[in-house]
């Protein structure tokens, strides 16, 4: 190879180059640290090969539609980049040589961009924020329907005590009905705290 | 042949989520997606959902995608 640094195309001879996006999944046990290290490594090889990283996010964990190798979940990180063929290729070599690389896939978004008019959107905070790894948003859900089931639940148990202590207080209201009438007032409570 | 069409018109009364112009078909919307498929996990016919064949090609490589990104399943048992 003459030069690794020039991209081998038409479109550097006109200075422009391609824009693609990458969507990564990796195993669901992936720390912080080898995260930020993935995306740390990627940036390095898109600098060395005269591509640029222009956005990153982290979707968080997910639970995929079917296992792979063995995982129910991942997590999912996304990436913007510009560059040439070649970098999409030597990325992906990459890609494979990481064992918490589930799956890539790699989308031409747009052909003919201009990096000098893109300025990359990439800031410290971002790669930061993409680092982390969030709840998945399906979990979270059904946590929160069973929570409410739960409530629900006890709302109803509630009730049916209120009423079946209601109803025996009645029946023995109707069972004695002079002692009802001359201290129903005082009976009825007396009884509840009974039964509590 | 109407009644049945009325009939089955009013067992699933849907509205397309194309309906909506402002609407891109993403392999990145998987929510989007899974309106156009089966529940077996297969692609549903474009005359099914209404959608035109422009948008049928769209949704059929972006599902695709999704389910290389394990976002939709490939089938469902």
């Amino acid at each position: 190879m003459p030069d690794a640094g020039v991209v081998h195309s038409i479109r550097s001879q006109r200075g422009t180059q391609r824009e693609y996006e990458t969507v990564l999944v990796l195993r669901s046990q992936t720390n912080k640290a080898s995260i930020s290290e993935l995306i740390d490594r990627l940036k390095a090889l898109f600098e060395k090969n005269g591509a640029r990283l222009q956005s990153l996010d982290n979707w968080g964990l997910r639970t995929l539609a079917y296992p792979i190798r063995r995982s129910r979940q991942g997590i999912y990180l996304y990436l913007k980049f510009l560059g040439g063929s070649d970098i999409v290729r030597e990325m992906e070599r990459n890609l494979r040589i990481y064992d918490d690389v589930l799956r890539y896939l790699t989308v031409l978004v747009d052909d003919d961009v201009d990096p000098a008019a893109r300025p990359s959107e990439l800031t410290d905070e971002l790669v930061e924020a993409a680092s982390e790894s969030s709840p998945d948003p399906v979990e979270v859900e059904r946590a929160r329907v069973e929570a409410e089931r739960k409530a629900e639940l006890e709302r109803r148990a509630e009730e049916e005590a209120a009423a079946k202590a209601e109803a025996e207080a009645k029946a023995a209201a109707a069972a004695d009905p002079e002692s009802a009438e001359a201290a129903g007032a005082v009976a009825s409570p007396a009884e509840r705290k009974k039964e509590n | 042949m109407r009644d049945r069409d009325e009939e089955r018109g009013s067992r699933k009364t849907r509205i397309s989520p194309l309906a909506d112009p402002t609407v891109v078909i993403d392999y990145k919307n998987p929510q989007l997606l899974r309106y156009f498929l089966s529940d077996r996990g297969k692609i549903v016919p474009a005359r099914i959902r209404n959608a035109s064949a422009r948008q049928q090609r769209q949704l059929s490589k972006a599902i695709k995608r999704a389910r290389v990104l394990a976002l939709l399943p490939y089938t469902v048992q």
